[in-house]
């Protein structure tokens, strides 16, 4: 300290020694001298006022350090510092005396040195500080600092992030809380061993390992952790501390994964595109999330005009017309769903150039490694469906052909057979009146040939439905037994001609009745047993019946037609039923015959439900085997004793001598051919009828109507169901629907079922075919007659009843 | 001991001419305008002093303090918050730091503006009552100065204590402390009343 004392009048009184070596002024040289004439710079103010307060309050003054202002200007020139002494200087009043101050001066240079130093060091410790901290705050990696025991010392923002703790919580913690198990327990463990032995194996170097966030998942990383050794000042201690620098490898693993997945795809695909390319077809392959193509092959490519890299962007929804996605959804679900493996469907594809062609598609849902995908087949059917259009189109000609083959043959059945009515008709009342043997003779010639040519007609007629299929057979019910007599009785005539007995015999027990078609037995039997009669030049012709046993539930009724004939030749056997072929060529010469009935009866009986067979001798004779369907017998009567089989046999050809059976009946005939006019009307006339003709529908109906008005309709009206202005059906359904209820029998050419339901549906009670048969139509006639005289009578009586009570 | 309203107003007055000396002293000392202000000053009674002295405590983190006897006795304390006796030291010493944290060299500062301002401040009301007081040398003093306030028997040393706000206006910045006067003689009201008779205090100005 350095110490001097002066006057008011800054007169220095004394300068002590350390005092004189700062400032290398003497005591000599300063005694008694004013401060000021040394140190000129203490005239200012900040001196002067306050030393001047010191000898005038007598308060202390304390000046403090400062190098701008020293109180004394010392220099310094040793090594702490270069420039000046910084002092502090306190000036007091001294003693009782209160006339001098004292003025003591301490060196505090290198304390404040030091002081400064410090606070230089400080703030580089805090930049320092900050620099690093900034750098931790910014890094992308997490960076995380423990002490010797694990502990966690620091912990940077983005570590915060990585594992999802907040700096606060972890700070002090073990590091381990950061590792799943089992790591965690042995991480202690590890780090001791390195600090006893330090032998890294972690430290230096980077891997990677699995660590934990906060919430329980864990997740790769890549860690490298270096050490730190500081020294601590004044101390032998090392203070070790470790740092670890991590970086999250999810996403890299991730994005990895990512890629291996798809270089796998496209090994994948390559491999089998060569196989794809080679088919014909168009193949695809899209990915059954995004719809994308993956791969389509060559064939896909050529046909429509894309390329692989334009079929990645395309979908299905872009290749089809039909497909919206919607439709697709809807489309690939069962797939989806595993209901169907596969699908197939038929749509139009669009080609590059926007093009169309029609193609078939089936579809399957695969797997492409990991993917789940869709392969499609496709198959260009232009060409097919060019191909089925045009068999429709042959089929749809053939059809109508067919149909104007059948209407032409229904129209000249019809054309023929009215002429050929007429024809045997009045060959028929010529035969009547001639009287001459050559000219009965000449006439019977023509009704010999009129009938062949009729049976001609008929048999091609029937041929054609057959072939055709449209031959229809009834399902009624009919008498087997009369069926059997009624052509006995038929060809009884043919059969005495020649000698030859005809007869019938039956075997067993035969039901009452059957369900067939009578008119076709009756046909077929005809035909047959006529053959028989033809062939046959001396012996019989029998009938034999019989029922065949069950054959699962079908019975069936056999009828043998055995004759004593000349016998057909094996080798013949299978011509014989081809059209228009008999036995021989020669047969025919001799014989007659049109050459289809055996043909026909063959069809016939398989419409029937039968066989047709055939058995023969040359020389001896030969057996006819025809079977039908009798339908279900649950509820037949069989009939054992045949004797009184004899159905209503009804013998027309006796009728002379009585009385006329249709005697004063009126009937009306609607009819517009002049020619079947007469025919039909002289007929009726011989029966004792008064006829009333009418020559279209019309006039039937208005004649009909005006006489059931009058009081005396009709007893019968016979009408033609083709004629002009009004045709039969409307004339009919006319009159029924006025309230007429008697008799109408149609009059129709055409024979088939459907024509025979049309007339009855139009209101007649009964159809008679042309050409007509006389004894039916009269039968028919009477048959009708009586039964409605009958029904009224029961009407008049029901009726009159309530009159009576 | 209390005092009268005015007395209160001529005491506050006789400070305020002390402050300004040292207002003057230390815009010379650094060479920059300093600004320094006593607005007013309050009283202390004795139930308030538990109180204030908790006060004191808990905010006056750096003081001042310099004793005096004589005429009268007592102990003037100049105090801060530490952040603005870290700034005033900082901004009238011209040391550079960034850390709040008081060192030796920012000690010594506030030491010296201590000293200029408490010497002024007592010096004017010694002048001003015509008295003749002898000092102690400045010492700083922490918080546990006020926490000795609370010494059984301390109360009854004080008879009275003065505090005022101070406000210490230096460029742009603002310093506010407080000065704390306690006067353990019981003669502080006669002194007063020597002074305010007129012939008094013209006297005492003049000088």
């Amino acid at each position: 300290m350095g110490i001097c004392i002066i006057d008011e009048a800054l007169t220095i009184f004394s300068w002590n020694k350390i005092l004189s070596r700062w400032t290398c002024k003497s005591y000599e040289v300063t005694i008694r001298s004013s401060l000021l004439e040394h140190y000129p710079h203490l005239r200012s103010r900040r001196f002067l006022d306050r030393i001047q307060s010191v000898f005038e309050n007598h308060q202390p003054c304390l000046f403090s350090p400062s190098i701008k202002h020293p109180f004394l200007p010392i220099p310094l020139d040793n090594e702490h510092s270069d420039g000046w002494m910084l002092q502090k200087t306190v000036i007091e009043i001294l003693g009782d005396q209160k006339q001098f101050a004292q003025i003591c001066v301490s060196d505090v240079t290198t304390q404040y040195r030091q002081i400064q130093k410090l606070r230089i060091e400080k703030e580089q410790h805090r930049l320092s500080r900050c620099r690093t901290q900034a750098i931790l705050d910014c890094a992308a990696d997490a960076i995380i600092t423990i002490n010797e025991n694990g502990l966690i010392e620091e912990f940077n923002r983005s570590a915060e992030q990585m594992f999802g703790y907040k700096s606060s919580e972890l700070l002090g913690r073990n590091i381990n809380v950061l590792m799943p198990s089992p790591i965690r327990e042995e991480h202690d463990g590890y780090l001791k061993n390195y600090l006893q032995t330090n032998k890294p194996s972690v430290i230096g170097t980077g891997r990677e390992v699995l660590a934990q966030r906060k919430d329980g998942t864990t997740f790769p990383l890549f860690l490298s952790v270096s050490e730190v050794v500081m020294k601590e000042k004044n101390t032998t201690e090392k203070i070790r501390r470790f740092t670890g620098i991590m970086r999250d490898l999810t996403e890299e693993k991730r994005r990895e994964s990512e890629l291996k997945a798809a270089r796998k795809d496209a090994e994948r695909l390559s491999a089998f595109g060569l196989i794809l390319d080679r088919s014909l077809n168009e193949i695809y392959i899209f990915d059954a999330e995004t719809f994308r193509f993956v791969h389509v092959n060559k064939g896909a490519q050529e046909n429509t005009g894309y390329t692989m890299e334009e079929y990645r962007n395309l979908s299905p929804l872009e290749i089809s017309l039909d497909y919206a996605p919607d439709s697709v959804m809807n489309l690939v679900e069962p797939l989806r769903n595993g209901t169907e493996d596969g699908i197939k469907f038929t749509t139009m594809h669009r080609r590059k150039d926007q093009s169309h062609y029609p193609v078939e598609v089936y579809l399957e849902a695969a797997h492409l490694g990991p993917r789940q995908v869709y392969v499609a087949v496709i198959l260009d059917i232009t060409e097919r469906q060019e191909v089925e259009m045009e068999l429709r189109q042959a089929s749809e000609n053939a059809l109508c052909a067919d149909r104007s083959k059948s209407e032409f043959l229904a129209n000249m059945s019809h054309e023929i057979r009215t002429p050929m009515t007429a024809i045997l008709g009045f060959n028929d009342i010529l035969l009547e009146n001639l009287v001459k043997p050559e000219n009965i003779d000449a006439a019977e010639t023509i009704k010999r040939n009129g009938n062949y040519l009729i049976n001609l007609i008929n048999d091609i007629l029937d041929l054609s439905k057959v072939e055709a299929g449209k031959f229809d057979v009834e399902c009624i019910e009919c008498s087997p037994l009369s069926l059997v007599n009624e052509v006995i009785s038929l060809l009884k005539v043919k059969a005495n001609a020649k000698n030859i007995l005809i007869s019938s015999r039956f075997e067993g027990a035969i039901p009452k009745t059957i369900m067939s078609d009578p008119t076709r037995i009756r046909q077929i039997l005809i035909n047959i047993a006529g053959n028989a009669i033809k062939f046959t030049e001396s012996g019989s012709v029998e009938i034999v019946v019989r029922l065949l046993a069950d054959v699962d539930d079908e019975p069936k009724l056999q009828f043998d037609v055995i004759d004593t004939g000349i016998g057909i030749p094996d080798d013949k056997i299978e011509n014989m039923f081809l059209p228009f072929t008999q036995a021989d060529n020669s047969t025919t010469r001799e014989f007659g015959g049109t050459g289809l009935g055996l043909t026909i009866c063959k069809s016939l009986v398989k419409l029937l439900g039968g066989d047709l067979s055939v058995s023969s001798k040359p020389g001896e004779g030969s057996k006819f085997s025809i079977t039908v369907s009798t339908g279900p017998l649950k509820d037949v009567v069989p009939i054992k004793d045949h004797s009184e089989s004899t159905a209503k046999c009804v013998d027309l050809q006796s009728t002379g001598g009585r009385e006329k059976p249709l005697q004063n009946r009126r009937i009306l005939l609607a009819e517009d051919g002049p020619d079947n006019q007469r025919l039909i009307s002289w007929i009726l006339k011989k029966e004792g009828a008064k006829v009333v003709v009418a020559d279209n529908g019309q006039i039937a109906f208005d004649l009909a109507s005006k006489a059931n008005s009058d009081g005396c309709p009709f007893d019968t009206i016979l009408m033609d169901m083709h004629m002009p202005l009004l045709d039969g059906y409307e004339a009919t359904r006319g009159l029924r629907n006025s309230g007429y209820t008697s008799t109408i029998i149609a009059l129709t050419a055409l024979s088939m079922v459907e024509d025979r339901q049309k007339c009855l549906q139009a209101g007649c009670d009964d159809f008679a075919t042309k050409p007509i048969d006389r004894k039916k139509l009269i039968g028919m006639i009477l048959e009708h007659i009586e039964r409605k005289e009958d029904e009224r009578g029961s009407d008049i009586q029901s009726k009159a009843q309530p009159l009576l009570d | 001991m209390t005092l009268s309203e005015n007395e209160l107003d001529v005491l506050l007055e006789i400070i305020n001419i002390g402050v300004g000396r040292a207002s003057k002293s230390l815009s010379e000392m650094t060479g920059s305008r300093i600004e320094l202000s006593v607005p007013n000053i309050e009283v202390i009674g004795r139930n308030g002093f538990v109180e204030m002295s908790e006060k004191l405590e808990s905010t006056l983190d750096q003081s001042v303090l310099q004793s005096f006897q004589g005429d009268f006795s007592g102990r003037a304390v100049l105090g801060f918050p530490t952040r603005q006796a870290f700034d005033l030291a900082r901004i009238v010493g011209g040391i550079e730091v960034t850390d709040v944290e008081m060192d030796d060299e920012l000690f010594g500062v506030l030491e010296e503006i201590g000293n200029i301002f408490l010497n002024n401040v007592v010096g004017s009301i010694a002048n001003m009552l015509d008295c003749k007081l002898s000092y102690m040398l400045p010492e700083l003093c922490s918080q546990k100065f006020f926490k000795g306030l609370l010494k059984p028997g301390q109360p009854e040393k004080q008879s009275l204590a003065l505090i005022a706000d101070t406000s210490f206006s230096i460029s742009e910045n603002d310093i506010s402390g407080s000065l704390i006067l306690f006067f353990e003689t019981n003669n502080l009201k006669e002194l007063l009343f020597k002074a305010s008779n007129p012939s008094g205090i013209v006297h005492t100005i003049q000088k």
